[in-house]
């Protein structure tokens, strides 16, 4: 382990299943689907579309820009960002009126970014052949950065302002990089961030193109995300933000916050294989989940609970799991293990923040939220320790996984505080 | 082959050759699209794209499985367009999105059936 101490203490989340961390981790644990049919394309006919289903938020009011200048202006995807990152504020009871703010960074996971606008201004342009007419924020709104700027305009953080981008996994990057910079010294608190809202007419044509989403449940959406079931067909595309408030030890316990838990590993790798494809064997995830844990100072054995990536594609689930079995062996049958995207589907850049949270609610409370529609377990990645019932039981150490397009990995590490 | 049309034959040989980047007279009939031709699962998905424009027809994911050589996809498109009682014109020209595969038609250690992550 280098450098500081690296703790989690404030945590904000837009979800499908939830705006605000009570009301999220109340729907988590009583296994409530946030997965619907598809409203949010508007009146963009759905007749075409493969799949129809996807986990949305509703009831989001957007911040009001009397507080932060800007946060009308930039795509829904920066704004669930900001509402999750002033709730996580909030939650760390941080006084910014009396931080140093030059010791505060942002480090924002995205995958898509602000796909509403993009193609809302591409269509103007093509449609209208007129390139006056595209509108002046386009670009400050289309650039991944735009959630990490306005977060860091809003919070006045004046510290690294970093945003990182690898497909699914992009928030667990950003939180492992995130405790990089504090770890190095760079900063005090990083408020590290996953936000995505791309359920847009072309992004999600994309995703149905790319036979990834599941389409065998378009009448029963509840039903469509369903990770390590024998039933699984596919991913199910989400939206929404996670936050969590990284902090170092000794800064943290110099001004009494309250501690949810230590992040104390982190590790990235490539597989170097395929843009979409996981190496088969996952031999990657596995070295992976050992370098995480190594950075950790922990061994395979210490761990109690893992939140899957498991996005419920036929082979994504498998392995993962093959790379569960060659890290932990039979430890493997005694993890807790549950998929948070059954909850709430896959909300790319915003996953593995989601993931993390649920982790770290976890190792709090000693509950495991179920894995909803788990109902008939696929030999080939079934666990003892997966369960669509909600579960409880004494959790020191929480591994959380993600994966990436790109062929990318990261994998962070979790201990309880007592 | 026995309830396929020649001019639809035709048809699929160049959409695959056109895809495939290589001469339609080379590909055989027995050619796995996975260990002949060498392509992924993700190459797979975009060679069915190109015949779902070319045939102006939608593929569901449950049919990919029939579809395992370059004669499972003539007889898998006869019988569709049988249905559909008439067999589109040819494509007009429509651009190719992205050839893939440069591989050898042999001997590729490489090849996967792995789906998406």
């Amino acid at each position: 382990m280098l450098g500081a101490r690296v703790v989690v203490t404030g945590l904000g989340i837009v979800s499908p299943i939830g705006i605000g961390i009570p009301s999220f981790w109340q729907a988590a644990l009583k296994g409530v689907s946030g997965i619907s049919a598809i409203q949010t394309l508007g009146d963009f006919p759905l007749d075409f579309y493969r799949s129809k289903v996807a986990g949305q938020v509703f009831d989001f009011s957007p911040p009001d820009p009397g507080e932060d200048k800007f946060s009308s202006r930039v795509d829904r995807y920066a704004q669930f960002a900001l509402t999750a990152a002033r709730e996580a504020i909030r939650d760390s009871q941080l006084d910014l009126q009396k931080e140093p703010l030059e010791r505060m960074g942002i480090a924002a996971g995205v995958g898509m970014g602000g796909m509403m606008m993009g193609e809302r201004e591409l269509t103007n342009l093509y449609d209208s052949r007129k390139p006056q007419r595209v509108h002046p924020n386009f670009i400050p709104t289309i650039t991944l950065n735009s959630a990490s700027g306005i977060l860091s305009l809003a919070l006045g953080a004046k510290g690294p302002n970093t945003t990182i981008s690898t497909a699914c996994s992009s928030s667990i990057h950003a939180i492992g990089q995130g405790m990089q910079m504090i770890r190095q010294g760079q900063a005090d608190v990083v408020v590290a961030a996953g936000a995505d809202a791309s359920i847009t007419p072309l992004v999600f044509a994309g995703f149905c193109s790319l036979r990834a989403l599941s389409t065998k449940y378009n009448a029963c959406p509840s039903k469509a995300s369903r990770p390590f079931d024998r039933g699984r067909d596919g991913f199910v595309m989400g939206e929404g933000a996670g936050v969590l408030i990284l902090e170092s030890l000794r800064h943290a316990t110099r001004r009494k916050a309250k501690i949810y838990a230590e992040l104390v590993g982190y590790a990235a790798t490539s597989e170097a294989y395929h843009m979409v494809i996981p190496r088969e064997d996952g031999s990657d995830i596995a070295r992976t989940m050992r370098l995480a844990l190594k950075d950790a100072g922990l061994a395979p054995k210490q761990v109690d609970y893992v939140n899957a990536h498991a996005t419920a594609t036929m082979v994504g689930d498998e392995v993962e799991v093959k790379g569960l079995r060659t890290v932990f062996g039979r430890r493997a049958d005694k993890l807790f293990v549950n998929a948070t995207k059954s909850l709430v589907g896959h909300t790319l850049g915003a996953a593995g923040a989601i993931g993390t949270i649920a982790s770290v609610l976890s190792l709090q409370t000693g509950m495991i939220h179920p894995t909803v529609n788990y109902d008939d377990p696929d030999p080939q990645c079934a666990l003892p320790g997966l369960s669509n019932a909600v579960q409880q039981g004494s959790i020191q150490v929480a591994l959380i996984n993600a994966f990436g397009f790109g062929s990318n990995n990261g994998v962070l590490v979790l201990k309880g505080m007592s | 082959m026995k309830s396929t049309s020649a001019p639809l034959q035709h048809q699929v040989y160049q959409t695959l050759g056109k895809y495939l980047r290589m001469d339609p007279a080379r590909l055989r009939p027995e050619d796995s699209l996975r260990d002949d031709l060498g392509l992924d699962s993700l190459q797979t998905i975009e060679l069915v794209y190109e015949v779902e424009s070319a045939f102006d027809l939608q593929i569901p994911d449950e049919d990919f499985g029939r579809m395992q050589t370059v004669q499972d996809v003539v007889t898998y498109l006869g019988e569709r367009t049988a249905k559909l009682k008439t067999v589109p014109p040819p494509p007009q020209g429509k651009p190719i999105t992205q050839p893939v595969s440069n591989k050898p038609r042999k001997g590729n250690s490489r090849v996967t059936k792995r789906k998406i992550s």
